[in-house]
This record gives structure tokens, C-alpha cells and sequence, in this order.
């Protein structure tokens, strides 16, 4: 079974949730709000928070069987509602 | 009879003088070779090398536009159900490389160095379904079993191959650097904290040769003031640290609240070619300024500068960000 639409949105807010200090519960994560304003800054090198968190969802859209579509360049300028619909 | 031969003895020495002195000028100062179609041989060739610098430019836009990506998962979809993959089930990796490429221009327009990397990630995590992840969002996850990456706790090993060189291809550095920085999410004190992030630690290898291709002074590069010699292998362990913060403490200016920030980093690296090590250690004390929360003037304090060329003074400076 791929993954839903709903659940992609769903799978970014608990891994963005994970990398920011201040959030408890996925639920949390407005969907509203642009990528560069919910990724934390900080990391040494290429292990920084936007990286990372392209690299799991390609990977889980992968793991799903929904293949693996080339993500828009403004990717961190999107919110969750807008970048969603274009990778799945 | 006589006096015609001796002028004529003059007139063949003083012609052969002539001769001689005619080709040595010629011998030192060679006239511009021309081409066929009378252009600069010179001129032709300088164009040609502007044409291979502009091709380069060219292809180098190409490749960031369209960068060849290597993308690679502990285990495909379509494998899934196979015996090799049910092990990966719970701990899973994944690798993601791209390719970067870094041209410096000068002043003439033409590139002063490149810099052509593959870097990237690998990644170790354990996974979980997703209906244990998502919190109150739980009930309207479609699929509850299907597995996730929990990022509560995972690795990352930053990865960076690649080499640089200048203009005219007479230093070329070709450097291997493999990391380790352990993420999470921690409490101290009552205050969570993403350890990868904010603070962070990482300990790396690092491994290359230097080569010089030829000698070549050049006006406004820095002092290499390590042990490492041209020509030679570099082999070095470098660990890492940083951390910022927000100085709980509450300045006013013009009625406007403004919340100071600290940062503060070590950086170590044991040279194990030479028997060498050196440091950089800094901080940064950002204020932000009256009414915009992105533009900062930062005031820093560094000794060390770390690598390449590891200068052991002490810099203060000054400057003024803006964050996008």
C-alpha cells in the first residue's frame, strides 16, 4: 500500500517535531508555515536539519513504493500543504 | 687595388656585424606570431582559454542545476518482501550524496579556484510505525502499522570527497573526510535539546595529499602555518563542538525588547602525518538590531583559525548579518 497524501503530511509534521527542541507533539507543526521557519538551524557540515529531514521522507517515500520525484528547488520556501502534493 | 680590397673586407666585416646583431635582436625579442588570417597567435590563445573557462562555467551551472544524485536505501520497495530486506526492518541507513562544485571568480571575470566535491550523508536509524510516532495525529494516520524512521535517536556520518585547486593547477588538494555526530532529543534541567544540532559534536577523519605542481607566487593568500608540507599526505582526526544560545537577560532600546545571542565553538584536530595538533576556539555575541529579529551585529573573538592553514593568532572582528 503507498502512502496516502494525508499520511506524507502526517510523516513530515512527527520528523519535523523530532528535530525541533520546543515541539512535543507532531500536532504541533502547522502546516501553514514555511519549511525555513520550522527547521531549527545548527549542525556541522551537511548534517543539518533540512537535509536531513529530505533525506527521510525521500526515504519512507521510497520504502512505500511512491518512487522517488525530484523535489521543487524552493523546497525550504514551502509549507507542508504546498510541497506535499509535488513529491507524492 | 689594395685599399678597394681592404674597403671591401670593411664593408663584408661591418655587413656581417650587422648580420650577427640582427639576429640576436631577433633571438630576444621574437616578433608576435601571426596567423594566416593575421590575427594573434597570442590573442587567439588567450581567447581559447577563455572559451575552455566559460565551458567549464557552463557545465559546472549544468551540473548544480541538474546534479547527478546518488540516492541509496538499506532496502528498495519492490524488495521488500525478499529475505535480504526483513532484516532491515527495524535498522535501516540510507546514503545521499550530491555533487557540489565551487568556482571562485576574479576580478577579470575568469575563475581563480574550483573546488569539485561529492558530499553528503549516511544515515543509521531504527524505525517504528508510524501510528506510534504521530502522537494525537494517530487517529487519522491511514496506514497505523507501516514503519517510520524514528528520529528520537539516529547517526549521521557526514561525508565529503572531493579536491581543489587554483587557476592555473599548481596546488591540488585532494581530501577524504568521513564524520560521525550523533542526534537526539534530550532534556536537562527541564530544557529539551537537539544533541546534532543545537549544541553538537562530531568527531571526523580526515585523509589526502597535497600536491605542488609547480611554484607560483601569488599576493594575498594566508600564511600556511601547519606542519604539513607540499607534496606530502594529510592524515588528520578532528573533533568538533558548538553551541548557541539566547542570553536570558532583557535589553530595551527605542521601547524595543531585543534578546542577545551566544555562540560558542571548540575545534581540535590531531595531525597524525606530523605529530602535530592544533585549535581553534571562538565565541560570537550576536544583537540583534531594534525592530528586526534577522539582521544581527555580531562581535567575535577567535584563536586559531583551523584548518587549512591552522594561523595561531588571536582575531577580533566585527560585521553585520542578515539572515534570510
Amino acid at each position: 500500500m503507498t502512502m496516502s497524501l494525508n499520511d506524507l503530511k502526517i510523516e513530515m509534521r512527527i520528523h519535523i517535531c523530532a528535530l525541533n527542541a520546543r515541539c512535543s507533539d507532531p500536532s504541533e507543526v502547522p502546516v501553514d508555515v514555511k519549511f525555513s521557519e520550522l527547521l531549527p538551524t545548527g549542525g556541522a557540515g551537511t548534517a543539518i536539519s533540512p537535509r536531513i529531514f529530505k533525506s527521510f521522507i525521500r526515504y519512507s517515500l521510497i520504502q512505500a513504493g511512491n518512487g522517488d520525484k525530484p523535489w521543487p528547488k524552493n523546497g525550504q520556501n514551502l509549507t507542508i500543504d504546498k510541497l506535499a502534493p509535488k513529491i507524492i | 687595388m689594395a685599399t678597394q680590397k681592404q674597403s671591401r673586407k670593411s664593408t663584408l666585416a661591418l655587413a656581417c656585424i650587422i648580420a650577427i646583431q640582427l639576429s640576436v635582436a631577433s633571438a630576444q625579442e621574437p616578433p608576435a606570431a601571426v596567423l594566416d588570417n593575421g590575427a594573434s597567435l597570442e590573442l587567439q590563445l588567450k581567447e581559447a582559454f577563455k572559451a575552455g573557462e566559460k565551458a567549464l562555467v557552463a557545465a559546472a551551472i549544468k551540473l548544480s542545476q541538474n546534479p547527478y544524485e546518488i540516492f541509496l536505501t538499506s532496502c528498495r520497495f519492490e524488495l521488500k518482501e525478499s529475505r535480504s530486506c526483513t532484516k532491515y526492518d527495524d535498522r535501516a541507513w540510507l546514503l545521499d550524496l550530491v555533487p557540489e562544485f565551487n568556482i571562485e571568480a576574479g576580478a577579470d571575470g575568469s575563475f581563480q579556484s574550483i573546488t569539485a566535491k561529492v558530499t553528503g550523508n549516511y544515515i543509521s536509524f531504527t524505525q517504528a510505525p508510524i501510528g506510534t510516532l504521530a502522537g494525537s495525529l494517530q487517529p487519522g494516520v491511514d496506514d497505523q502499522g507501516r514503519k517510520t524512521p524514528d528520529l528520537n535517536r539516529f547517526s549521521v556520518f557526514p561525508i565529503s570527497l572531493g579536491m581543489e585547486t587554483t587557476r592555473y593547477f599548481d596546488d591540488v588538494a585532494v581530501l577524504a573526510e568521513v564524520g560521525y555526530v550523533p542526534f537526539g532529543k534530550h532534556k536537562l534541567l527541564g530544557q529539551s535539546f537537539i544533541l546534532g544540532l543545537n549544541p553538537y559534536v562530531g568527531v571526523f577523519l580526515q585523509g589526502g595529499h597535497k600536491f605542488k605542481v609547480r611554484n607560483q607566487v601569488r599576493i594575498g593568500n594566508s600564511q600556511d602555518e601547519s606542519s604539513e608540507q607540499p607534496n606530502s599526505s594529510i592524515g588528520r582526526i578532528k573533533l568538533i563542538s558548538k553551541f548557541n544560545t539566547d542570553i536570558p537577560i532583557g535589553l530595551s532600546i527605542y521601547d524595543q525588547d531585543i534578546k542577545p545571542k551566544f555562540n560558542a565553538w571548540a575545534t581540535g584536530w590531531y595531525d597524525f602525518v606530523n605529530s602535530e595538533t592544533y585549535y581553534s576556539i571562538g565565541a560570537t555575541l550576536k544583537f540583534p538590531l531594534p525592530g528586526k529579529e534577522e539582521t544581527f551585529i555580531n562581535f567575535t573573538i577567535e584563536k586559531g583559525s583551523g584548518e587549512p592553514n591552522f594561523n595561531k593568532g588571536t582575531q577580533f572582528s566585527s560585521g553585520l548579518s542578515i539572515v534570510y
